[in-house]
């Protein structure tokens, strides 16, 4: 059993052995959730993995501080999710709609910021970079993780690895304005 | 290239709000400037593109993990004979070579989870044990003390049980007894907001007798750090050391837990606790401290 710090730290780290316990733990009560509200066991599963995202991704950039178990946040983040995508869906409970409300700030929605074509843009200008690149601003951007850290992993200097990440963005930028 | 690379950067600490007023007020003055705000544009959509190929990615892992999840609720018992099977093959040699190298591995994580951390939360979570082995210790002693379980009577005197003064001093302390068991046995499932709201009710109703009330402020504070309330923790868990408990074993558990509380909320008061169990050749978690300190410093 781990403490509720232990489990903070742990899905901000990606330790598998406690994303597996959380997933174990919390998907059952989705599927629940969703089955009772007009869902089906695939929408419960694409709901909680994009849930756990959302989860992950707050605690990263500590945006989630509340008292409130990450069990429980994740069940609600999945409840938001769900609501969210079935609005005007008369099966939906209006307990649901209430309570999910409350979590509507706390995601921060790329996919429905741009259109299909840009969307298509932002993923092909990125599969075109070096593999190199991609995984330096993934690390950097997506994983906050610190440009001396990744000078080590990667083998390179300080002061070239800055320069390296500042060129793959420029090309990035490039790409995306072609 | 230069003058690019320079702007990627000020991007990014704009972008992650690390400019001072003074830099934030000139770069939003720049950003009037038609060039540079359709460079920012640019640099945004890139970062969004950053972050949907980071996304992609953390959902294939959670994919896979709710894949495994399914299998292996699918596939235990066949996975479970499996391995038996494959056991019996294995020489003993293998084993021996094995659980050799499994162990060097283990001592090896431990070593560098516990002296080369230099990260707040995860010494803390490394150091760090939300369970504790005095609950049972307490529970029993309590229970066994004559109130916890069971009726009064079945262990008055006689003379105490025609004296109904005495029998309501025994009712009410019956009463504490089993609140203070009921609270730490919510503690020991895991229960850390029942348990945090029991032994506050217990501590506000039950002052006395003092040895209960050093028990109630730790697990309380226990149960406050469970929760990550680190300055609560720290709160309760000093009035326990402060207190300066005769029992050894609840002031070198509270000593230990403060001295970790404070690695989230004080480092140089977990610098301080920790030398103190450090220089304590009777204190059970005397080597631990050692490494963590080799962390903190």
């Amino acid at each position: 059993m781990y403490s509720e710090n232990e489990i903070r730290f742990g899905v901000k780290k990606e330790d598998e052995k406690i994303l597996a316990q959380l997933y174990a733990e919390v998907y059952p009560k989705v599927e629940q959730m969703l089955l009772k509200n007009g869902g089906k066991t695939d929408d419960a599963k694409d709901i909680f993995q994009e849930a756990f995202v959302v989860l992950i991704e707050n605690l990263r950039e500590n945006k989630f501080k509340g008292d409130s178990k990450v069990s429980t946040y994740l069940f609600s983040i999945s409840k938001y999710k769900w609501y969210n995508l079935n609005k005007k869906n008369k099966n939906v409970s209006l307990d649901l709609m209430k309570e999910s409300k409350n979590w509507e700030a706390s995601e921060e929605i790329i996919e429905s910021s741009y259109d299909e074509k840009t969307l298509t843009k932002l993923k092909v200008a990125m599969s075109e970079l070096s593999e190199e690149c991609r995984k330096l601003l993934v690390e950097n951007y997506y994983l906050n993780k610190d440009m001396k850290e990744l000078a080590e992993a990667m083998d390179y200097s300080y002061a070239f690895i800055r320069v390296k990440k500042n060129r793959c963005m420029n090309t990035l930028k490039k790409k995306l304005n072609s | 290239m230069e003058d690019k690379n320079k702007y990627i950067e000020k991007f990014d600490a704009y972008f992650e709000s690390r400019l001072n007023d003074e830099d934030k007020l000139a770069f939003e003055e720049q950003l009037k400037n038609e060039d540079f705000k359709g460079s920012y544009d640019s640099y945004i959509l890139a970062r969004n593109a950053v972050k949907l190929e980071g996304r992609k990615k953390l959902l294939e892992k959670i994919n896979s993990i709710g894949d495994n999840i399914n299998q292996s609720e699918h596939t235990k018992t066949i996975k479970i004979t499996t391995m038996k099977d494959q056991q019996k093959k294995q020489s003993k040699s293998w084993i021996g070579i094995a659980a050799g190298f499994a162990i060097l591995l283990a001592a090896g994580a431990w070593f560098m989870t516990q002296t080369n951390s230099t990260n707040p939360e995860e010494l803390f979570a490394n150091n760090y044990k939300a369970e504790s082995n005095l609950t049972a210790k307490y529970m029993d002693e309590i229970a066994t003390s004559g109130f916890a379980s069971g009726n009064p009577a079945d262990t008055a005197s006689a003379e105490s049980i025609i004296d109904p003064l005495a029998l309501e001093a025994m009712a009410k302390e019956e009463a504490r007894q089993n609140q203070l068991v009921n609270s730490l046995n919510k503690f020991k499932k895991g229960n850390w907001a029942e348990a945090r709201k029991s032994l506050n009710t217990y501590m506000d109703t039950y002052p006395e007798p003092i040895d209960d009330q050093q028990v109630a402020q730790y697990f309380f504070g226990k149960s406050c750090l469970n929760m990550s309330d680190y300055a609560v923790a720290a709160d309760y868990i000093g009035k326990v050391v402060v207190s300066n408990p005769n029992d050894k074993d609840l002031l070198n558990a509270a000593k230990y837990d403060l001295a970790s509380t404070y690695i989230m909320v004080d480092k140089s008061q977990a610098i301080k606790y920790f030398e103190d169990i450090a220089g304590d050749n009777g204190h059970p978690n005397m080597q631990d401290a050692k490494g963590i300190l080799e962390g903190l410093k």
